[in-house]
């Protein structure tokens, strides 16, 4: 079934288990940003509105910056596989951490953020 | 919500950093899209798990279903790491030793984009990413700004964004499935990068032209949206990262991160500050505002498309290039490199002196006599025998003396021939035939070579003495016929004519190398049919050679059939020749000689011809021809490799097929791109993946479709031989016996002799499975030596 598959896809014997270890991890990776999105545009869209959001255009390309920098760095001392994991852990925190503030803070200027 | 857009880019840029590094240009292509598709049911399932979860939990107990997901990849990426990590770290640790140094550029330009993007091709990719995401974010701006009006509450827009989103991404495998591929497979790359511009300006186009409505501008934007989406996670991104692959794996990733990771926050700078002037100025961004700006920016996302084809080829041939080494320029009318080069000439290494005394000769420089003369006191015999040659190609009768000495007190025996030479030459022996007499066979021949090396002036006794030798005995015809190779004078022609008539197969074959060395042109035919009659091929080959490009005249060549093995040789030799008459005779050959075809294009590829337009016809019908074959032998090889023990037939079977790929291409590049195929031949010789995955892609802006694709099958079907990835079954089941009659009766595959007999070895085995035995007897009369034999045998062994 699963030569069948893979044949049809034009995965060769031995990419199998690279190319689907590879699919399930972007489905999961989706997933997670994809909720993160939903509830973070939902979030400022509620408190500050469509038009504040160049604002965080302009904000974000501050700390967009500063994120890829950090990543570019990242990557060159510990690789692109070992960075990837990184990231993960950091946004599976980080994620967290939000939850915290927003559930037990009441704090309207975090969902900018 | 600015961590959103954080999330979004590291993990993105991550993701595919890993991806880029683990696969080749066409592995790229391959997979890519498969790989990337894992986002497309993610999106479907969040967005509209999400709009109904969200009612029951709320907008920030969302949250935890990212969390969960996050940690659930992280451990997966920890339980899995396998090839993914070993092959990329292998990747990039070979990578650096052969990852090429950035350019040096001197346009100032081009000096920027080498400092900042490292290449043209990152540089016109992250450009592309650029105007891309500026359309993005002012359709998204838009869109948001429109279903702002009608939002009831925070869940209600939290469900309406999910689900809104979630149709997208029903739209993306819809696009995904009906189209992705082949559009991409269609257009080619490059041009595939168009759709999304061409699209969106049509929808663009809409709102410009109708009238105003404000459920009409949310659909269309939505509808704009949607078609963004869906084509940024099918098509853009894929296709875009496969055309990083041609680069190495350092300057992909550092692709990767200009172009998805600083072309993001650049594009929310410019969008965002825009829109931020605009709104303080105007309150709101108005439907007709944005689509104009979306339209030009449509029109430079466009241009980028073709920037980026441009860009693409070049970065393909530079990336296929040889590295050549242009040395130094050598200055010879230099004083100071002239006395380099004589405090050379006294070196202790040989090389170093020839090399610095042909120079010094070679620059016109005044003591090169002395110098000459001075090195052939030299202990090392080299460097003598260059001196030597100097000596009698520059007659330096002064030099006699010296010469003199050297043979009394000889110290190398191996140089004594050439001293008689010299002391010949030099003396132009006034002592008679009784000079000679006392000489050895061997140092006789060299002083009779001294002697009439002076052509005009060479003494009758001399060429009486030839001629004797000429009707001596064997020995003595011998050295006349080498003394004559040497020599290379017309005057001599008579004699070789009369000893290509000897019996003896020593003398004639001989002779008839002479000829060709000679260049005694009027013989050709004679020296043809004297290697015909005696079958002496070997020495006709060697004496082609000798003739060169002339002897292709339409005078020499004789016209009708000729035999085989003649017109073999004749191919074979015009392959070497330097010249047009041996192109024109290697097509006229192609009219006659059909069958001589794969001969011919080898001998064409070989001398680098380049052919007329009749001939290109021939060959463009062969090679369709050839492709055809090849497939069929494909066939035959996935039909055996269900049955081990026809493993020899399976090993003939790829290395023809691999052997019909080399010269297919070769065929091609006498009509194509003659260097650049070439560097693909040599890539697929040498077997290194990753350059020839790039060669390949190179080889498709190279040639037509219609051969590309088989050829690419071809290649595709060896490779994966090569590295036991085969997966494919064949297209249509044909049985073992079947394959081996195909092979011996019919040979549509156009099997050689080798892979016929070893079919032929198989039938025995095939007893048990009824194999009509009587395809042995019906084979024709004209069978090669090899596959006879084993016929014999096999027959002998069933009966």
């Amino acid at each position: 079934m699963v030569r069948k598959i893979a044949d049809l896809l034009h995965v060769k014997y031995g990419e199998v288990q690279l190319v689907s270890t590879l699919f399930l991890t972007q489905f999961l990776m989706g997933t997670a940003v994809a909720y993160f999105t939903i509830a973070s545009l939902t979030l400022f869209l509620y408190a500050y509105g469509v038009n504040n959001l160049p604002l965080i255009y302009l904000l974000g390309a501050v700390f967009l910056t500063f994120f890829n920098l950090a990543f570019v760095r990242l990557e060159a001392r510990i690789g692109s596989y070992r960075l990837l994991q990184v990231i993960l852990l950091v946004s599976a925190v980080s994620v967290l951490i939000c939850w915290v503030f927003l559930k037990f803070f009441e704090f309207k200027l975090f969902s900018v953020f | 919500m600015i961590w959103g857009l954080g999330l979004y880019l590291l993990t993105n840029e991550a993701f595919w950093g890993v991806v880029a590094i683990r696969f080749n240009v066409r592995e790229g292509k391959r997979l890519f899209s498969i790989v990337g598709a894992g986002d497309i049911p993610a999106k479907i399932l969040s967005y509209f798990s999400a709009s109904i979860l969200v009612l029951e939990v709320g907008t920030i107990n969302l949250l935890w279903v990212s969390i969960i997901f996050f940690m659930g990849v992280y451990l997966l990426l920890r339980s899995r790491r396998h090839q993914a990590v070993e092959a990329t770290d292998d990747m990039m640790s070979g990578s650096a030793a052969s990852s090429h140094a950035a350019p040096v550029h001197t346009h100032p330009v081009k000096k920027v984009i080498g400092h900042y993007f490292h290449n043209s091709l990152i540089f016109s990719i992250a450009l592309w990413f650029l105007i891309s995401y500026c359309v993005m974010l002012i359709i998204d701006y838009t869109f948001l700004a429109e279903i702002k009006v009608f939002e009831a509450s925070r869940r209600q827009l939290a469900s309406f964004i999910a689900l809104f989103f979630g149709f997208g991404r029903i739209l993306a495998v819809l696009f995904e499935l009906l189209f992705s591929s082949r559009l991409v497979a269609r257009l080619g790359l490059t041009n595939a990068l168009l759709i999304p511009p061409v699209l969106l300006f049509l929808l663009n186009i809409y709102v410009l032209t109708s009238g105003e409505a404000f459920l009409k501008y949310l659909y269309v934007f939505g509808g704009m949206v949607l078609v963004a989406e869906a084509l940024r996670y099918t098509l853009q991104e894929p296709v875009v990262l496969v055309l990083f692959q041609p680069l190495d794996p350092h300057a992909r990733l550092r692709g990767h991160a200009i172009a998805k990771g600083y072309t993001l926050p650049v594009a929310l700078f410019l969008v965002g500050l825009f829109l931020e002037i605009y709104l303080r100025l105007q309150g709101e961004l108005f439907v007709d505002t944005a689509s104009w700006l979306i339209l030009v920016l449509m029109v430079a996302w466009a241009g980028s498309v073709f920037l980026i084809r441009k860009v693409y080829h070049t970065t393909l041939v530079s990336v296929l290039q040889k590295g050549f080494f242009t040395g130094t320029r050598l200055f010879l009318q230099n004083p100071a490199v002239n006395e380099m080069l004589v405090e050379k000439a006294g070196s202790s290494k040989p090389q170093e002196v020839i090399h610095s005394l042909n120079l010094l000769e070679r620059s016109g420089y005044n003591d090169i006599y002395r110098l000459l003369l001075k090195n052939l006191k030299c202990p090392r015999p080299e460097v003598k025998e260059y001196v030597l040659t100097r000596i009698i190609e520059n007659n330096m009768v002064g030099a006699l003396p010296l010469v003199k000495e050297q043979l009394e007190n000889l110290t190398e025996p191996t140089l004594k021939p050439l001293l008689i030479k010299t002391q010949y030459f030099l003396e132009k022996n006034n002592g008679g035939i009784k000079d000679l007499q006392h000489l050895e066979p061997e140092y006789r021949k060299e002083a009779m070579i001294g002697l009439m090396l002076h052509k005009e002036q060479v003494e009758p006794w001399v060429i009486q003495e030839l001629t004797r030798m000429a009707q001596g005995d064997t020995s003595e015809k011998l050295i006349a016929l080498n003394i004559i190779a040497e020599l290379g004078d017309k005057a001599y022609e008579h004699l070789v004519a009369a000893l290509l008539q000897d019996t003896q197969p020593k003398i004639y074959s001989r002779a008839i190398e002479v000829a060709g060395r000679s260049k005694y042109f009027s013989l050709f035919k004679q020296v043809t049919e004297v290697a015909e009659k005696t079958g002496a091929y070997r020495s006709l080959h060697r004496t082609m050679l000798f003739y060169g490009d002339p002897i292709y005249k339409e005078e020499y060549i004789m016209k009708g059939d000729l035999p085989e093995p003649l017109v073999n040789l004749l191919c074979k030799t015009a392959g070497m020749a330097k010249g047009l008459n041996s192109t024109l005779f290697l097509e006229s050959a192609l009219k006659r000689y059909p069958a001589k075809t794969q001969q011919i294009v080898e001998a064409l590829w070989e001398k680098k011809a380049i052919i007329s337009i009749g001939s290109k016809d021939i060959l463009n019908t062969w090679v369709n021809r050839k492709l055809d074959q090849s497939e069929l032998k494909m066939e035959y090889y996935l039909n055996l490799a269900q049955d081990g023990a026809a493993i020899l037939l399976q090993e003939a079977l790829y290395s023809e097929i691999h052997q019909d790929i080399q010269t297919i291409l070769k065929a091609l590049a006498l009509y194509y791109d003659q260097p650049r195929i070439e560097r693909v031949i040599e890539l697929y010789k040498q077997g290194y993946k990753y350059k020839l995955s790039n060669a390949v892609e190179m080889l498709e802006l190279l040639i037509p479709d219609k051969h590309f694709k088989d050829l690419d099958k071809l290649i595709e079907f060896t490779q994966d031989v090569k590295h036991k990835q085969l997966s494919r079954g064949p297209s249509e089941d044909i049985s073992e016996s079947e394959i081996v009659k195909d092979i011996l009766q019919r040979n549509n595959a156009g099997c050689s002799a080798w892979t016929k007999a070893v079919a032929c070895y198989l039938i025995p085995r095939l007893q048990d499975i009824d194999f009509p035995l009587e395809v042995l007897r019906e084979t024709d009369g004209k069978e090669d030596h090899l596959f006879s034999e084993t016929k014999n045998y096999v027959l002998s062994m069933l009966s």
